[in-house]
């Protein structure tokens, strides 16, 4: 049902831009997988993955009977598109050139689609009814930063290029795991939240 | 009566360009996101984290391209659609839209001022370290490599403002600093190349270049063919081209037809100047 209210057409055009590009990656991977660009298309991605949760009539929708973490699941299906596009891109990489290390890109892509939608689910629920544009924006230019500047701790890479992939993975796998807690918790009603105080305050008056 | 009259004539073009251009620079100046690119710039400039390269040396233009440049397409992409969001209140105001674009344009000086100050800073630093001298690159020359970190720092926010001003949908300022990145790393494959006039071409059409590369770790170091100072000229018109598309967005009847005019003679200049970049010897010679 909430379905209906995904900008498609940015998840869309964000998961073509990902699809050419990555496209590109695997016709030029002959001499091993050319990963700063492989990046570049999960910015895309990520940025697509940023928009699933804008909710533009958020006011009119917040007063149906449909919790606002119900909702959040619903659009949570949506990033499977961006993910699927990620998916097949690594194991084209990885068909083209067997060095690919794949599973680390793939813990690695679902990782940072993780993080944006954590991110845009805690802006929305401090008031921003439409976080993906400054999500994108920022997500966008702080991993663009980190592909070209390599920042430290080198022992701890965000996005390996020769060596690190292990901690990498690990890295990512608890970024993912936190960032999905984290949609789960900011996805309460703040309506419901109220009403909770409320009854705890009114309960606990002699 | 006479004092309310001259009051109330309307402010001339030139001044109220200069207090909207002023207006402009001081949101560009408070934007938190130019604010993080300067504190960055400056942090890596303390600590000469250039990426391996010299402190003095071109490569490290890189830098203010990022902090100042590419952010800065989010940077002015944000203030242009903020100023977008609140057209109907703006209409009101004693300025048409191109007096507006051009304010933004103008606004875009607040990076290059502060890219000016790290080439100002850099050339400070090369007298207090001295860079290794060769006969490879002139005195000039490397002034000029680094003269195009301003060019950099301007050009990314004029993009900003002009994709801005052209498109409305959502994460179009992400995917013009994707594209802002991306060019010049699709342009690198001319340095893997071997030395010619394509692989100049290949390397030097990207608005962001590097004149200074190797053969591999470890290798010998040479500085790549081609005219730092025509190519300083081509993205100078690039920055131009993209002022003056902007500025095309609002501007109808006689103003059209003059930007048009002057949207392609920019085009044509920015191709022959790319073309004298080019042509100059493409041979790498050793640092």
């Amino acid at each position: 049902m909430t379905l209906r209210g995904v900008d498609w057409a940015v998840v869309l055009g964000g998961s073509a831009i990902g699809i050419a590009i990555l496209a590109g990656c695997v016709a030029f991977a002959n001499d091993g997988p050319p990963l700063p660009q492989v990046r570049l298309a999960l910015v895309a991605l990520a940025a697509a993955a940023a928009f699933v949760l804008d909710e533009p009539a958020a006011g009119a929708v917040d007063a149906v009977p449909n919790t606002r973490r119900r909702r959040t699941a619903a659009r949570t299906t949506a990033i499977a598109l961006p993910l699927a596009v990620w998916i097949l891109g690594v194991l084209a990489l990885e068909q083209r050139n067997a060095v690919t290390p794949a599973g680390a890109l793939l813990v690695e892509g679902a990782g940072v689609l993780a993080v944006a939608m954590a991110v845009a689910a805690v802006l929305r629920l401090v008031g921003r009814a439409e976080p993906g544009e400054i999500v994108a924006s920022v997500l966008g230019a702080a991993m663009l930063g980190v592909i070209i500047f390599n920042p430290p701790p080198h022992s701890v890479p965000l996005f390996p290029i020769d060596d690190g992939w292990a901690a990498s993975t690990t890295l990512w796998t608890c970024l993912a795991v936190a960032a999905t807690i984290l949609v789960t918790a900011a996805s309460g009603d703040p309506y419901r939240r109220r009403v909770q105080a409320d009854q705890l305050f009114t309960s606990g008056r002699p | 009566m006479t004092a309310l009259a001259e009051h109330a004539a309307p402010p001339a073009r030139a001044t109220t360009l200069r207090t909207l251009a002023g207006v402009e620079a001081r949101r560009y100046a408070r934007h938190p996101l130019f604010l993080i690119g300067v504190a960055l710039l400056i942090w890596l400039t303390a600590t000469e984290s250039y990426g391996g390269y010299h402190p003095t040396s071109g490569g490290s233009t890189f830098v203010p391209a990022f902090f100042l440049g590419v952010l800065g397409v989010f940077v002015a992409h944000g203030l242009t659609r903020s100023m977008a969001r609140s057209t109907d209140a703006v209409r009101a105001a004693p300025a048409d839209g191109i007096t507006r674009t051009a304010a933004l344009c103008l606004a875009c000086l607040v990076p290059g001022t502060v890219a000016l100050a790290w080439v100002t800073w850099t050339y400070v630093a090369s007298s207090l370290w001295p860079a290794t001298e060769s006969a490879a690159i002139s005195t000039t020359e490397r002034a000029v490599v680094f003269a195009a970190a301003v060019v950099y720092a301007v050009g990314g926010p004029l993009v900003g403002v002009m994709v801005g001003r052209w498109t409305r949908f959502p994460g179009a300022g992400l995917l013009a600093a994707v594209g802002l990145v991306g060019w010049p790393v699709l342009a690198t494959v001319g340095l893997a190349m071997p030395a010619s006039r394509l692989s100049s071409l290949v390397r030097l059409n990207a608005p962001f270049t590097i004149w200074e590369s190797s053969d591999g770790q470890g290798e010998h170091p040479w500085i790549a063919g081609g005219s730092p100072g025509w190519y300083l000229a081509y993205i100078t018109l690039l920055c131009g081209l993209a002022a003056t598309a902007a500025m095309l967005h609002e501007a109808s009847g006689r103003q059209r037809s003059r930007l048009v005019r002057l949207l392609v003679i920019l085009a044509g200049l920015a191709i022959a100047s790319l073309a004298l970049a080019v042509a100059t010897d493409p041979t790498r010679v050793p640092l």
